[in-house]
């Protein structure tokens, strides 16, 4: 009777024992997050949008990724480690990125997060993996990303506004098209980035050149007359319109049925064949039509071409701006793993700071800056092709890239805010 | 003391204010609200016209709208004729309206409440702009402005773009029509009839459920009409019927719920107001919206129009 009560409570112990074992296993894996890549295999999370307003660009994004997974198999470029990629859709809200993304680290154990090119989302799941201890390779135009909201776990293989209207506004000034500036700016941080960078620093720095004014529209507005009326108003020689994608395509249409092209230069910080496609060759053709582009398909540079037709072969179209950086983001956090010999973030880290981006998409030896993780990509500058030049997705034609982006086109160290 | 207030609570106004009045730059921005508020009109007529007639709040008549816009660029397209692009559209949400009610919307009158058709439509917008994403894919379309209205007509203190003036005209030409058919004919007399007093109209013979089809497909077609006038304008993308839904709701609000009337009025007052507000303080032109529906309906809680039906 002892000994069965005894072996019953023995029984019972062991029982607890081995429950608060597992339960203690379970939460380590619950809590940590994330494998540490020596398994042999490497599993990216994929925040990325497929759904919602941007999910268009996300599925584009999509497919660079996992060709950089394919690609990253063949070349080996995590060593002898596999890897492989877990998606997640963002839906471009912060709440729902999040979510997803602890997610992957929780569930799929993923090694490091990569994905997605909407700022206020890069910022929110960069303050995920700086909690998780985790590597975050993104895409995002504002300057907060890398600059006063920065984290020391997030490399960002995008260029930032302040290199999208290096290309734009201060291209067109540099050539001499104009001798005043007028600005139609989104109101949320990436229009406000740009609006006030052009403003204090653009135009102030250009000689003999007349700020005249901005006016902010609010984020969905989707009728730009009032604004247009404004900047016509001004007189001004030049209208930077800082408005991105679907707003990018509204002001571009309506800038033209005002007639705007006819005697001013109207410059976009950020266009692409998404956009190219929907505005439509008669008016991107337009003389006075210039835009920046963080990647054009038809860059000369030779890791550009293979990646672009790699690409269309695969997926029977052509990589969009935002993918091709997530594509060398990527395969460049691979190849840091490998030198790495692991995921662990702060080994990784050291890895990736000051690394040239594999492959050279921009072929000017572009590099992740130590001090704040921002790729030093050359953004360049666009024109439309005549509608009769138009073949397939060569909207575009590349008029300019800069030699030194990371010297002359980016923030200095010290103006970003942000010092690792 | 109050100019320095002003400028720091309303960066803008001031300067805008100091600027010596410039009357074709004010006339402009004038045009500008026309042109706003008559887009705003055209979406929320049919929208008044099936609630007034119906008592249906359609949540589908935006993406009504959608269907409208990418079957006209579709059929100018193929056929390079704007007006051939605006019939297919009138057509193809005609036939659209009259099936949803026929097949759907028939099953919920007098049961359940709003709710059930409130959600019914809200399922059924889903499903369409699912089915323009299926059909013309989730990147948008260049819907061009025909060639004829690709050009500026000089309005003697400005010049304007003249597809935006062939906008107001087209607009202002809708609206009669509809007037005149709801006033002035005997299927128009009819529907009034059968929505004041269904079972009266049903004994003298009449098929009242046929006069809800032709009245929900009315409405469709006018959405249709308003999503190919717009289509160049605004362009051609899946998320189009949503954005403009939401203006037209406070339209229709404003004005009073059904009043044809008071949307006319109403879609008017708010182009104005939207646009004129981003010209002293554009920060807050979307937002202007709202604030007017609210001070309304503080002051007359069933709209400016409420009390009236659309037939009025």
């Amino acid at each position: 009777m002892s000994n069965n009560t005894s072996g019953k409570s023995a029984s019972r112990r062991q029982y607890l024992k081995y429950a608060a074992a597992g339960s203690s296993l379970t939460l380590a894996g619950c809590l940590t997050g994330g494998g540490d890549g020596s398994s042999g295999t490497i599993t990216i999370g994929g925040t990325i949008p497929t759904s919602g307003p941007y999910g268009n660009i996300g599925q584009n994004q999509k497919k660079a990724v996992e060709l950089a997974v394919t690609h990253a198999n063949e070349d080996n470029d995590a060593g002898e480690r596999e890897v492989e990629v877990v998606f997640r859709d963002t839906q471009t809200d912060t709440q729902e990125a999040t979510s997803v993304a602890r997610e992957l680290l929780r569930q799929e154990n993923a090694d490091f997060l990569a994905g997605n090119f909407s700022s206020s989302v890069a910022l929110a799941i960069g303050e995920l993996a700086q909690r998780e201890d985790v590597i975050y390779t993104c895409v995002g135009g504002s300057n907060a990303i890398t600059g006063a909201e920065c984290r020391s776990n997030t490399f960002n293989a995008g260029n930032s506004a302040v290199m999208q209207t290096s290309g734009g506004l201060r291209y067109v000034l540099e050539q001499g098209l104009g001798e005043s500036v007028y600005e139609i700016s989104a109101d949320y941080s990436w229009g406000q980035s740009i609006q006030n960078w052009n403003e204090t620093q653009i135009v102030q720095n250009a000689d003999g050149v007349e700020y005249l004014g901005n006016s902010f529209v609010e984020f969905g507005a989707t009728d730009y007359s009032q604004a247009i009326t404004d900047a016509r108003n001004s007189g001004a020689d030049i209208i930077s319109f800082n408005l991105f994608a679907s707003n990018h395509v509204q002001s571009a249409r309506q800038a033209n049925e005002f007639g705007l092209f006819e005697d001013r230069v109207c410059v976009w910080p950020a266009t692409g064949i998404v956009e190219a496609e929907q505005i439509g060759s008669e008016i991107l053709s337009k003389n006075n039509f210039y835009a920046s582009a963080p990647w054009y398909w038809q860059h000369g540079a030779g890791a550009a071409k293979s990646f672009s037709d790699a690409f269309k072969s695969e997926y029977g179209d052509r990589p969009l701006g935002f993918s091709a950086s997530m594509y060398a983001g990527i395969r460049t956090t691979l190849q840091a793993i490998d030198a790495a010999d692991g995921a662990d973030h702060e080994a990784v880290r050291d890895e990736m700071e000051d690394r040239e981006l594999f492959p050279q998409l921009w072929g000017t030896g572009e590099r992740f800056r130590s001090c704040d993780h921002r790729a030093s990509i050359a953004t360049m500058t666009v024109q439309g092709r005549d509608p009769s030049e138009v073949d397939g997705q060569n909207y575009y034609e590349v008029i300019n890239v800069p030699d030194d982006p990371a010297d002359a086109h980016m923030r200095t160290c010290d103006q970003t805010g942000c010092s690792f | 003391m109050l100019s320095s207030t002003l400028t720091s609570a309303l960066p803008g106004v001031v300067e805008t204010l100091s600027v010596p009045l410039q009357v074709d730059y004010y006339s402009a921005q004038l045009f500008n609200g026309l042109v706003l508020g008559m887009i705003l009109v055209l979406i929320s007529l049919g929208l008044t016209i099936i609630f007034g007639l119906l008592g249906i709040i359609n949540f589908a008549h935006g993406d009504t709208l959608l269907v409208g816009t990418y079957v006209s660029w579709t059929v100018i397209d193929a056929t390079g004729s704007y007006f051939l692009g605006v019939g297919g559209a009138i057509v193809a949400t005609l036939v659209l309206g009259m099936l949803l009610e026929r097949t759907l919307l028939r099953y919920t009158y007098g049961r359940y409440g709003a709710l059930l058709q409130l959600l019914l439509t809200f399922g059924v917008a889903e499903l369409l702009r699912g089915s323009v994403i299926f059909v013309w894919g989730r990147t948008g379309k260049n819907f061009s402005t025909p060639a004829w209205g690709d050009s500026a007509v000089d309005l003697v203190l400005f010049s304007y773009p003249l597809y935006r003036v062939f906008v107001v005209v087209a607009g202002t030409v809708l609206i009669a029509a509809v007037y005149l058919f709801l006033n002035r004919t005997d299927l128009g007399l009819l529907i009034r009839a059968g929505t004041q007093d269904r079972e009266m109209v049903d004994m003298l013979g009449i098929d009242v459920s046929r006069l809800y089809m032709v009245v929900f497909g009315i409405g469709a077609a006018l959405a249709g009409t308003a999503g190919a006038l717009i289509g160049p304008v605004r362009g051609a993308f899946p998320t189009l019927g949503i954005e403009l839904l939401i203006p037209a709701f406070v339209v229709v609000v404003v004005g009073g719920l059904g009043s044809f009337r008071g949307s006319i009025v109403a879609g008017l007052l708010i182009g104005q107001l939207q646009v004129m507000t981003g010209v002293f303080y554009s920060e807050a032109a979307q937002a202007i919206a709202f604030v007017f529906m609210a001070v309304v309906l503080l002051v007359r809680p069933d709209g400016l129009f409420g009390a009236e039906v659309a037939a009025e």
